[in-house]
């Protein structure tokens, strides 16, 4: 299963809009100007992702994980390396003043999971109306490791040779800080071809032969 | 027996211990559990039918409305964590040892009421009031552990340890502003046969008279730092030469003139080095600088004690009221 050059630019503008509505959220609720572009939307098979990633380095990942049911199966990760989570932390909400060890790290495993989840939910948002059907996620949990771990570990009734990736990579500036995350939507292959034929069916709407 | 007929799940929520309460279309409250009832002081029948700003007029949470139509609107769940919104209705708590924290601190969960398109949302809200004041209890520790490590407990002076971080800031201030900083150091002379003579209890009332004598001439920009046993340094930040010098002297006779510990006036004396940190002078740091007002400290010393030595060259040293 490949993205056609339309799909693509369908999906990337729709993971443009979704980002520009969880950065308007984030704003709000930060009391800062935030900004979320998406730079790059590709779909790969499950298997291929894990080549892929584990060329990009190693390192621990960060990563605020929803599970998705109903008409689309599967999930949605948004991973940010470890550092860079703390550094989007930092830009976010400021200097959290002195803290034990414990403390912070609560504190910004917290933060991450609210940002994760607004992210996360914005672009669930969108594709639900896409889709024009029920989509259920899970609430969001917070998780650190290695992406082996994050994302080959999670659900043992998943077989990974059925599943594909869509891979969002987001850039998100706060403070004048620019950190790269990656949402990563996780789906069966059937979920994946119906939100495929979706697109193709809006394409067609507006008068865009695929 | 069914134990499923026995699961009253409604009886369940009135009973856990966290807040539960479910909300419709129209931002009206259709459940309020006891729990909520307990910590809130609103009841169910005050609580039902009503809007969460009838019951706390003036509120208003743009994060947690959005979260809502979500819920409804998309089945999507959301997490309004504590570390970024503190809270979600203001509930007072208990003040004794509570660190500053007077309401409830909340981590809030909004979903869909499971069911599909029920048109609610379900709000869960657990008080992390507890883990907050830790934390904050664990902070104010270490904040007053950092505070007494940095100060001598005799003088109740900074020590060296916060001489260095904050000489570090200060010649990087100094640096950008262009704006010399002064060293004095400072030390009683011959004290330790006044300390032998008079017991360790009396050469402590010294040291600690001999601190609030000089403190008294010095800036609030300035600070005092105990540097060894009666060994002091002062740094004047956005001070020339000159003035550094004319202060030392203040210091000097200041202290020949107080009857410090009980003491005779002139029984206690000091000796004072005095050099200059210039931003326009390249090569020097904290180290040069205190290494110089060190040099000129013992060549006060040397020279007889009772005097201030500058560290430029045809400032002598002095030891009588030249500088008055």
């Amino acid at each position: 299963m490949k993205l056609s050059e339309l799909q693509r630019d369908a999906l990337g503008e729709m993971a443009n809009i979704s980002a520009s509505r969880a950065a308007k959220q984030l704003s709000a609720l930060l009391g800062d100007s935030i900004d979320i572009t998406v730079p790059r939307v590709e779909l790969l098979p499950l298997p291929a992702l894990r080549e892929r990633l584990s060329a990009d380095g190693d390192g621990t990942i960060a990563c605020v994980y929803q599970a998705l049911s109903g008409v689309l199966q599967g999930r949605v990760h948004l991973m940010f390396h470890n550092r860079d989570s703390k550094a989007l932390i930092h830009a976010l909400v400021g200097d959290a003043g002195p803290m034990l060890a414990d403390a912070l790290r609560e504190y910004e495993h917290e933060a991450m999971t609210e940002v994760g989840n607004i992210i996360i939910a914005t672009f669930a948002a969108m594709l639900a109306d896409l889709l024009g059907a029920e989509l259920r996620l899970s609430l969001p949990y917070y998780n650190e490791g290695s992406v082996e771990e994050l994302m080959f570990n999670l659900p043992a009734a998943e077989d990974a040779a059925l599943m594909v990736v869509v891979v969002i990579e987001t850039v998100l500036r706060a403070a004048q800080r620019d950190v790269s995350g990656t949402l990563m939507v996780v789906l069966k292959v059937h979920s994946a071809e119906e939100l495929l034929s979706r697109i193709d069916a809006m394409l067609q709407q507006i008068g865009v032969e695929a | 027996m069914n134990v499923e007929a026995l699961l009253d799940f409604r009886l369940i929520c009135e009973q856990l211990p966290i807040g539960l309460f479910v909300l419709n279309r129209d931002d009206r409250i259709s459940y309020w559990n006891d729990w909520l009832a307990d910590k809130s002081g609103i009841t169910p029948a005050q609580a039902l039918g009503r809007r969460l700003e009838d019951l706390y007029p003036g509120w208003r949470n743009e994060r947690f409305q959005w979260a809502v139509e979500q819920a409804i609107d998309y089945n999507i769940p959301h997490v309004l964590s504590q570390a970024l919104n503190r809270l979600l209705l203001p509930i007072k708590v208990p003040l004794s040892e509570r660190h500053g924290v007077a309401l409830m601190q909340q981590k809030v969960s909004v979903m869909p009421l499971p069911g599909g398109d029920s048109g609610h949302a379900l709000v869960i809200i657990q008080d992390v009031t507890d883990t907050v004041v830790r934390a904050q209890a664990a902070n104010d520790v270490m904040q007053r552990f950092r505070e007494v490590s940095l100060r001598d407990p005799l003088t109740n002076l900074f020590n060296r340890r916060f001489m260095w971080e904050w000489l570090a800031q200060e010649l990087k201030s100094a640096d950008r502003n262009n704006a010399p900083l002064a060293c004095l150091m400072l030390d009683i002379d011959h004290f330790k046969p006044l300390n032998d003579s008079l017991g360790h209890q009396r050469g402590d009332e010294i040291l600690q008279g001999f601190v609030a004598t000089v403190a008294t001439q010095l800036r609030e920009s300035d600070i005092l730092v105990r540097y060894g046993g009666e060994e002091f340094a002062a740094f004047l930040p956005h001070c020339t030469l000159r003035h550094a010098i004319i202060t030392a002297q203040r210091i000097r006779q200041q202290v020949r003139g107080q009857a410090i510990a009980g003491l005779t006036p002139g029984q206690v004396t000091c000796s004072i080095g005095v050099a200059l940190y210039d931003p326009q002078l390249p090569g020097t740091g904290a180290e040069e600088l205190l290494r110089e007002a060190d040099r000129c400290l013992y060549e006060a010393k040397h020279k007889g004690r009772d005097r201030v030595c500058p560290a430029t060259e045809g400032e002598a040293c002095d030891g009588d009221d030249d500088y008055n």
